[in-house]
C-alpha cells in the first residue's frame, strides 16, 4: 500500500487507510514499523457508538477498499488488495 | 454481549491459516535437535493414542478453557471430541476428515490427508505432532524459529522436557514443546504477542495411553440428519453489501493516531481520486 502511495501520490491520488478496532498505541507502532506516511484514520471500536463509518460504508472482511473520483462517487470497490483492478481504476480517473 | 472467539478451534484455522507451514531447517541448536530427533523416534514407534485433551486460552487477559478426549490411530484416523465452549467433534475415517459444530448443527467435511497432516487441529501440538513428530511451527519459514532446550517442568506429576522455539515474524511468539518421559509431546503452548495485546493457548494431554488397542469403529463419523453443511460466505455477498458503483460514498471527518482529524472532502480536494482502505492490525 505504501509503494502505490507513494508511486501515485503526486499524480492526483490520495489514500485514507481507516482502522477498524485497534488501539492508538498498536496503530502508531504498526504506522511506525512499516513507515507509513499515508492518512491513518481511527474509525473505532466494533460495535461501537463511534463505528458508524463501517456501516456506512457496508464493511464485513478486511481490508476493503474503495476508489472514489474527484467528487466522491465510488467508482471501484472490492474486498481484499486487488491492487491490478485498483491501478485500473485510477488510471481511468487520471491517476497515471 | 460477543463471544469471544474460539481461537484453538474453529476461529483458529483463521489465526494460523495466514502463517503458513515451513520447510527450511530451524535455527539449529543441539541439544533441542537430539531431543527433538528422540520424539521423532518415540513417536514414529507409537501405533495409537488416546488421553483426555484440555485445551485453555487467554486472550487479553480472558480465560477460556474446554475438556475433551483424544483417540488417534496411525496413520490418519482421528476422533477429538471437545466439549463446551466449543462442542466440536472432529473425526478422521481415512478417507474424510469430519468437523462437526454441535451449537451450530453445522458440519465441514474435507477429504483427510494419508498421513494425517491436515487435522483440524491448530495450535494443538500434542495432536498433529503424532502423525508428524517433525517440528513444523507457525512462521513461515522454519529458519526464523530460535530453539532451545529450556528448564524441566513438572506436568501432572511427571517431569517434561522442554523444547522453546521463538519466532519474531511474522509475529512475535514463543512455542514450548513439552516431552513426556515417554518421549512424546504432551503439552504445548503458545504464547504470541500482538501490539499491547497478549494471547497464550495451551494443549495438554493427560491420562495419555500408548498402543491401546482402537478398532476402526471408533472412527466413524456420520452427521445427524438435521445437520447442515457449513458454507464459508462468499466473497460476492460479502461485496453486496458495500456501498454500490456510482453512489456517492458518505462523507466522514475522523481522529488519526496522533490527535488530528482527516477529513474525506479535504482529500478529495484537487484529487483526481482518493484511496479508501479499510483495515485492522489484530
Amino acid at each position: 500500500m505504501q509503494k502505490l502511495y507513494t508511486e501515485l501520490k503526486d499524480k492526483g491520488m490520495d489514500l485514507i487507510a481507516i482502522n477498524s478496532g485497534d488501539d492508538k498505541d498498536t496503530i502508531n507502532k504498526y504506522i511506525k514499523e512499516n513507515n507509513w506516511t499515508f492518512n491513518i484514520v481511527m474509525g473505532g471500536q466494533p460495535g461501537g457508538a463511534d463505528y458508524a463509518i463501517f456501516k456506512q460504508y457496508g464493511v464485513q472482511a478486511y481490508p476493503t477498499n474503495y476508489v472514489l473520483d474527484s467528487n466522491g462517487k465510488v467508482v471501484w470497490r472490492g474486498i481484499g488488495f486487488n491492487e491490478p483492478e485498483i491501478r485500473a481504476a485510477l488510471e481511468k480517473l487520471g491517476v497515471k | 454481549m460477543r463471544r469471544p472467539p474460539i481461537l484453538f478451534a474453529w476461529g483458529g484455522a483463521a489465526l494460523f491459516a495466514a502463517l503458513g507451514a515451513g520447510t527450511l531447517p530451524a535455527r539449529a541448536d543441539e541439544q533441542a535437535d537430539a531431543l527433538l530427533k528422540e520424539v521423532a523416534t518415540a513417536t514414529k514407534a507409537a501405533k495409537t493414542l488416546s488421553a483426555d485433551l484440555t485445551l485453555s486460552q487467554e486472550v487479553k487477559g480472558q480465560p477460556m478453557k474446554m475438556e475433551g478426549k483424544v483417540k488417534l490411530k496411525k496413520p490418519n484416523l482421528a476422533r477429538i471430541e471437545l466439549g463446551p465452549p466449543a462442542n466440536q467433534t472432529v473425526v478422521s475415517d481415512g478417507k474424510t476428515l469430519w468437523m462437526y459444530m454441535k451449537s451450530d448443527n453445522q458440519y465441514l467435511k474435507r477429504n483427510a490427508d494419508v498421513n494425517g497432516l491436515n487435522m483440524f487441529a491448530p495450535g494443538a501440538f500434542p495432536v498433529s505432532m503424532f502423525f508428524n513428530p517433525e517440528f513444523t511451527g507457525l512462521a513461515n519459514n522454519l529458519a526464523d524459529y530460535k530453539m532451545r532446550v529450556a528448564d524441566k517442568e513438572t506436568i501432572g506429576g511427571k517431569e517434561c522436557q522442554v523444547i522453546e522455539a521463538t519466532a519474531e515474524k511474522p509475529i512475535s511468539h514463543t512455542i514450548k514443546l513439552y516431552v513426556s518421559p515417554a518421549k512424546l509431546v504432551t503439552r504445548s503452548t503458545i504464547d504470541l504477542k500482538q501490539g499491547q495485546d497478549t494471547i497464550k493457548l495451551t494443549a495438554d494431554l493427560s491420562n495419555v495411553q500408548v498402543d491401546q488397542p482402537l478398532t476402526t469403529a471408533a472412527f466413524t463419523f456420520t452427521p445427524p440428519k438435521t445437520a447442515k453443511l457449513y458454507q464459508p460466505p462468499k466473497q460476492e455477498d460479502m461485496e453486496a453489501s458495500l456501498v454500490a458503483v456510482g453512489k456517492e460514498a458518505p462523507k466522514f471527518s475522523l481522529p488519526t493516531p496522533t490527535g488530528g482529524h482527516v477529513a474525506l472532502t479535504d482529500a478529495l480536494k484537487d484529487k483526481k481520486a482518493v484511496l479508501v482502505n479499510f483495515w485492522f492490525y489484530g
